[in-house]
């Protein structure tokens, strides 16, 4: 398999994502069947990400146009949507007291890096006039969002078996 | 103008961390309480067990003593539990509160 084939195989991924976050969205209702860390975070993931795709088309179109503040408006919006996420991520678990899970705190740290990677890139592109992160704006966007998929699954596996564990020694 | 843009993506993303740090703070909260609670609520099975033995009678040598021994762990444990509820409302509940 060449590198192209990968390339064009990781930007499509990329941009059907929100399908597999959406899927696990569901799963995570019809499986615990109550509110969890859990299914707040997917929530919160699939609001966010929705609104991102959403938003591509009409940023991408302000973004070809001259001047500054119309590149700024793209990468400001994608850090301002990640930015919310994780304040709404915070708020849900705090309104409906639940605890943090590994999964909450791992999609936290993916729109922390997200939105840290835009800031970086555009100071890059106009401030500094450098192309250091050239590569890790183009690949690692599209890497992350598609990590996070098998990531959650495996951690939901992993808090699953340890809560089953926690059962087993306390009705023992 | 380009610094006045860098400020405003600058302090965006400063709020992010600030909510990211928020989030991890309430996980550690969280993972305390899970223990305490988890904790907790073993030694309340405990005792349950101890009282259902009692009940039955399969502790009818010293029963007295064992039910005076019963009553002072079941003291013992309202108490921790009533301290601990006061200790995480001060202590740990509050940080979330100041930040």
């Amino acid at each position: 398999m060449g590198w192209d084939t990968i390339e064009t195989m990781l930007f499509s991924l990329g941009k059907g994502v929100f399908v597999f976050y959406f899927i696990l969205f569901v799963l995570s209702v019809a499986l615990e069947r109550k509110v969890s860390s859990l299914v707040i975070s997917l929530m919160v993931l699939v609001v966010a990400n929705g609104a991102m795709t959403a938003l591509t088309p009409l940023l991408y179109d302000m973004a070809s146009k001259p001047g500054l503040f119309f590149k700024f408006v793209w990468y400001g919006v994608f850090v301002m949507i990640d930015g919310i996420a994780i304040y709404l991520l915070y708020k849900f678990h705090r309104m409906l007291k639940q605890s943090v899970s590994r999964v909450a705190a791992l999609i936290g740290l993916v729109f922390f890096t997200l939105a840290t990677i835009q800031t970086l890139r555009f100071i890059d592109r106009f401030v500094t006039d450098t192309e250091f992160f050239q590569l890790v704006y183009q690949y690692g966007v599209p890497v992350l969002n598609i990590l996070l998929v098998p990531m959650i699954a495996i951690l939901w596996l992993l808090e699953s078996r340890l809560l089953m564990k926690k059962l087993q020694v306390v009705t023992q | 103008m380009i610094w006045l843009l860098t400020l405003i993506l600058i302090s965006i993303n400063l709020l992010a961390y600030i909510a990211f740090s928020k989030l991890l703070l309430l996980r550690s909260i969280s993972q305390i309480e899970a223990e305490v609670e988890s904790e907790m609520q073993s030694r309340a099975h405990q005792l349950l067990v101890r009282r259902d033995q009692l009940e039955v009678g399969l502790l009818k040598h010293g029963a007295e003593h064992e039910e005076e021994q019963w009553k002072g762990d079941l003291a013992e444990y309202m108490e921790e539990y009533e301290q601990e509820a006061l200790l995480r409302a001060k202590e740990r509940l509050n940080r979330v509160y100041r930040i």
